[in-house]
């Protein structure tokens, strides 16, 4: 066991499959009691990862530690530290919620007294009561996302790997989700969280965004908000928003031009641009609602970074792609 | 105990089969119906052979020889034909399964101290049959061609009796060579083996399939406390099969059981964690549902064609013969005849135990190496 | 219509082939049965193990026991001195047959007063036991035939046989047993493949959740049914031709019918079979439910009650009539009467017809049963 502040400590983590990178020399730590959240587009390589780290699969190459242990030569002490949540909850539907929450604890070797106790903190936890006769397939999916939160706890582990444990649950439930989580983080436990909800990673203390394997950025998201996003963020509403998506594309001093709902973000180099874009879209008949400056959030520094790495990977085709990491 | 994460397994499976009781019904009503069925399956024994009789000579001494024919209780004339071409027509139609020829002059050349000739047809497509009846044939034959001969020594002045001899036959366990006391036992051996097989084979790789495998891999069980988890519970359905198959043999179809219960449940549980074992190994190996049913498919047709049940492994080639030795249910059959039907306990039956132990062991040994705790 | 079957078959097709492990099988593995069972299979009942007692030590005594070695069915095992040993020589399932010389054979044959020879058999076996007992008498009449003639007469090589058997065998002339079998071998191991290949395509689409997709779409359900059959027929074909070839140039099973005539009535008994696979697919709730059936009602129904091994004419009113519920029976007669009888339709059209007819029962019934609701 290691008395060291990081929980989580990665260094030049790869996972090929045959000729496929899915994972290429990743490197960050995860200080004790941190949120730490994975961002990245589907397919980027974060449930990989999760799965290396929580002695899943065996890296490439490079190494982890997790709780001290090493994943690849020492899994199955990580697996006794660590609790995890898989994307698909992975919990026994034919089983009732009591007896799944028995079984996981059963499996940890607790005692008892202690079983009991912990059954009814999940139970608690996952505010399932009255519902413990039920069986699992039959709770709405935001009870079995609580009921599943809950048994990664249950050995009261204090690391914990959730991977995209809001996908598919209503709002209100996501929220009271990351109440949760918050709670488990004061307690001192260590979350790190995969999503591809962008307005959920505003809940993290620090987000590492991935795409196609490489970290493109890892920081907190006020950093990250104000400090990559290169040039301003304007927000145009207008009456039709696709012709001018079409018409600003074309204009090389505009960087991204990309349609969010129905209005229309155009990131440019200073406010003059503001004119120009003014006059472009009503010569060709297109009236301007209005065109604001905003505040980037978290997506357009995601859709801003993927797209500089994206380009760096096309100027480099054949050498090996470093990703343009940074350790926080 | 309560604390071992093994009996938390094993309550999560118990728990996970009472929920689906088609899957138990199936385990337990289809081994009483087929053997129900297959029971009444006792006619290995040859009778009432339908035959076509083309008497040219209608002497007194052809009839005495189709008489000699009839007595022996397994030939039935159907038909009487008057030439060649009807005996083609019915053996053609499957309505004979035996043509015989007396040609004319069958009583003259008797009389005059000539060898007499009779012809007779039979269907061949059924080989062991065929052998079967050509054998009764023969010694039909036998006798009538004995009791000529023993006249025309009388009419030299000589005795002889009409049979020097006797063979005085004793059947033992089976008086009546009832098939059934054959065939209920075997039948039996072979429902046990396809349920605890069927039973298992999906276990692994259910989980695998639901993703609930990843999450039980992240956990602290161990590859054996899995396995073990997943083979014990069935083994109350294994249990409660042999008290049922057992009931409907011995009540329903009076095969008379000389041995002892509790030998029999020992055993046939022995047998029934190879066929788990098997299962579970079939289902860690696949990693679908349909990769796991075409594997069984593969294992179990084999082991029941060789098993010696319906084609004697003394006649099977060498080769054949030692690979024979790696099936179960060989073992297992003349285990259950020799409870049921001799009486013989486990020390007398150990030649047979013994290869079960090591397969069944050595089943669940491969099943838990071969379990990795890790993905892909 | 035959766009939504074709695009299901694709389906399917894809499915199997990102499995390569089980398409394998699907494909090899009955031929690679076929050449099991070829070489392991017979009837024949040879090296039974037989201990005898000879309490006459005289030469005819030791002529009867050469006879019945050099007969080539019989394993000499013991050759005990009491009957005492008798018991634990049957009881261990050493001997299956114990011939028991008396000690006045010799003396009984001299005098021209009958001699008793005791022949005891392990009954626990009928078939062997039955075969045994035929074998025996045989050999032993066939001794003192000569041998009495031979006392009378003082002459050699006279006239033992007052009547003469001559038997021709038809269809079967050398009453090779495998000709008789492979027919038998195929359908049951067709029948098992067919009926495991279909059980699953159902019923996994229920558990995966992705049936929800499919009954939206404007597919109707006997599109689905034949979409998801059809695959399987192809493969099925193919093993149909592979076996029969095995069985006729590997075998040598003569073919002495029509062989499109077979090819057809293969067709329709696969497709049965993979009706019945589907069928089971469609009403099971689980693929262990479906799996369970699927191998349980095929494996031993199809050895047991298709006339494979044990002739239906021989079995109880009750249970012929379940045998109708078989197709593997007709199959195995139609088989049999093409293989080795070389008869044509005349004779087997009956057989067809019901294969046929069976066939559109069950596919009716799948898709009678197939809700395009969920519950």
């Amino acid at each position: 066991m290691n008395n060291n502040e990081y929980s989580i400590e990665v260094k030049a983590l790869t996972k090929k499959f045959g000729d496929f990178t899915a994972v290429d020399n990743i490197n960050f730590q995860i200080k004790k009691g941190e949120i730490f959240g994975f961002l990245g587009p589907n397919g980027s390589g974060k449930t990989t990862t999760i799965r290396m780290l929580i002695g899943l699969m065996d890296p490439t190459s490079g190494s982890a530690n997790v709780g001290g242990f090493d994943v690849a030569k020492q899994s199955e002490q990580v697996k006794k530290v660590i609790g995890y949540m898989s994307q698909k909850f992975s919990l026994y539907d034919d089983l009732t919620v009591s007896e799944n929450i028995e079984f996981f604890a059963g499996v940890y070797q607790t005692k008892k007294e202690t079983r009991e106790q912990r059954k009814d903190e999940v139970i608690k936890i996952s505010e399932l009561f009255g519902k413990e006769n039920t069986l699992t397939g039959e709770l709405a999916s935001s009870m079995k996302q609580h009921l599943a939160l809950g048994c990664a706890m249950i050995n009261d582990p204090q690391i914990i790997f959730l991977d995209e444990p809001t996908a598919g649950v209503d709002p209100v439930a996501r929220r009271k989700f990351w109440h949760t989580i918050k709670m488990l983080s004061e307690r001192g436990v260590t979350v790190l969280v995969t999503t591809h909800y962008m307005d959920e990673a505003e809940n993290c203390d620090r987000i590492a965004l991935i795409s196609d394997g490489v970290i493109v950025a890892c920081d907190t998201p006020e950093n990250l908000k104000r400090d990559r996003m290169k040039g301003i963020l304007l927000e145009i509403e207008c009456s039709n928003a696709m012709r001018a998506l079409e018409i600003l594309r074309i204009d090389p001093s505009l960087h991204e031009v990309s349609l969010y709902g129905l209005f229309l973000h155009v990131v440019v180099e200073s406010e003059e641009a503001t004119e120009m874009i003014r006059n472009r879209l009503s010569d060709n008949n297109i009236s301007i609602e209005k065109i604001e400056k905003i505040t980037p959030a978290l997506e357009d520094v995601f859709v801003s970074l993927v797209e500089e790495q994206q380009n760096l990977k096309l100027k480099e085709p054949a050498t090996e792609r470093r990703g343009s990491e940074r350790s926080a | 105990m309560f604390d071992l994460p093994l009996f938390h397994m094993i309550r999560k499976e118990f728990r996970q089969i009472s929920r689906d009781p088609r899957v138990l019904r199936i385990a337990i009503m289809m081994p009483v119906i087929q053997l129900l069925i297959f029971g009444y399956i006792a006619s290995t024994d040859i009778k009432n052979v339908r035959t076509a009789l083309l008497d040219s000579d209608l002497t007194p001494a052809s009839r005495a020889y189709v008489k000699v024919l009839e007595n022996t209780g397994k030939f039935v004339i159907t038909d009487q034909i008057q030439d060649e071409k009807q005996m083609t027509v019915l053996m053609d139609a499957r309505r004979v399964s035996l043509g015989l020829q007396i040609p004319k002059g069958f009583e003259r050349d008797i009389d005059s101290g000539r060898q007499a000739q009779v012809q007779a047809v039979i269907d061949g497509s059924n080989s062991a049959n065929a052998t079967i009846i050509l054998g009764y044939l023969g010694q039909a034959n036998q006798v009538s061609s004995n009791i000529v001969l023993s006249k025309r020594l009388a009419a030299r002045g000589l005795r002889g009796n009409v049979s020097l001899f006797d063979v005085e036959t004793r059947v033992w366990y089976n008086p009546d060579l009832k098939s059934i006391n054959f065939m209920v036992p075997a039948i039996f051996s072979q429902l046990l083996l396809m349920i605890s097989m069927t039973l298992t084979a999906f276990s692994v790789v259910k989980e695998k399939e639901k993703g609930t495998m990843e999450q039980l891999i992240v956990t602290p069980l161990k590859p054996y406390e899995m396995i073990l988890g997943k083979v014990i519970p069935p083994i109350l359905i294994a249990l409660t099969d042999i008290l049922v198959v057992y009931t409907v043999a011995v009540f329903w179809f009076r095969v008379p059981m000389r041995g002892s219960l509790i030998t029999l449940f020992t055993l046939g549980t022995l047998f029934m964690m190879t066929g788990l074992g098997l299962g579970i190994l079939i289902s860690t190996v696949s990693r679908n549902q349909r990769q796991s049913i075409m594997t069984t498919n593969l294992i179990m047709s084999p082991m029941f064609i060789l098993s010696g049940f319906v084609f004697p492994i003394a006649s099977m080639p060498v080769i054949i013969q030692w690979l024979t030795h790696l099936i179960p249910l060989k073992y297992f059959l003349v285990i259950v005849r020799g409870i049921f039907l001799k009486g013989n306990g486990i020390v007398y039956l150990w030649g047979e135990v013994w290869p079960l132990i090591i397969i069944g062991s050595s089943l669940l040994g491969l099943s838990i190496l071969r379990f990795r705790k890790k993905v892909e | 219509m035959i766009k939504h079957i074709i695009a299901i078959m694709r389906k399917e097709f894809m499915h199997l082939i990102r499995d390569p492990r089980s398409l394998m099988i699907a494909l090899f593995l009955p031929i690679f049965l076929l050449f099991l069972y070829g070489y392991s299979v017979t009837t024949d009942i040879k090296n039974l193990p037989v201990a005898i007692r000879d309490g006459s030590h005289s030469s005819q005594s030791r002529q009867l026991i050469s006879k019945v070695m050099n007969s080539g069915y019989f394993n000499l095992v013991a050759m005990p001195n009491s009957e005492t040993e008798f018991r634990r020589l049957v009881d261990s399932g050493k001997a299956k047959i114990i011939i028991n010389i008396p000690t006045d054979l010799a003396t009984k044959m001299e005098s021209d007063s009958k001699a008793v020879i005791q022949v005891i058999v392990d009954g626990s076996d009928p078939t062997t036991a039955a075969a045994a007992m035929g074998y025996i008498s045989g050999i032993v009449q066939d001794y003192f035939s000569g041998v009495m003639v031979k006392a009378a007469l003082h002459k050699p090589g006279s006239l033992v046989q007052a009547i003469d058997l001559k038997t021709r065998v038809w269809y079967n002339e050398n009453l090779r047993s495998l000709n008789f079998y492979i027919p038998g071998l195929i359908s049951t191991i067709l029948m098992m493949m067919a009926a495991s290949l279909t059980s699953l395509t159902i019923v996994s689409e229920k558990e995966n959740g992705t049936m929800e997709a499919l009954v939206a779409s404007p597919i109707r359900r006997n599109e689905l049914m034949i979409g998801k059959l059809m695959p399987y027929v192809i493969i099925a074909f193919w093993d149909v031709i592979m076996i029969s070839a095995v069985g006729r140039f590997w075998f040598n099973v003569p073919i002495k019918g029509n062989y499109f005539l077979m090819l057809f009535a293969s067709f329709l008994f696969l497709m049965a079979a993979l009706a019945i696979g589907l069928m089971f697919s469609v009403i099971a709730k689980t693929s262990q439910e479906a799996m369970q059936l699927a191998l349980l009602t095929t494996m031993l129904p199809s050895l047991m009650l298709s006339g494979f091994i044990f002739p239906i004419e021989n079995m109880p009113k009750i249970v012929q009539v379940i045998s109708l519920l078989i197709p593997a029976r007709y199959y195995l007669r139609i088989l049999r009467g093409i293989f080795l009888q070389g008869v044509g339709i005349r004779y087997l059209w009956w057989d067809m017809l019901l294969l046929a007819v069976f066939c559109a029962i069950i596919v009716r019934i799948s898709v009678r049963s197939f809700r395009k609701r969920i519950d």
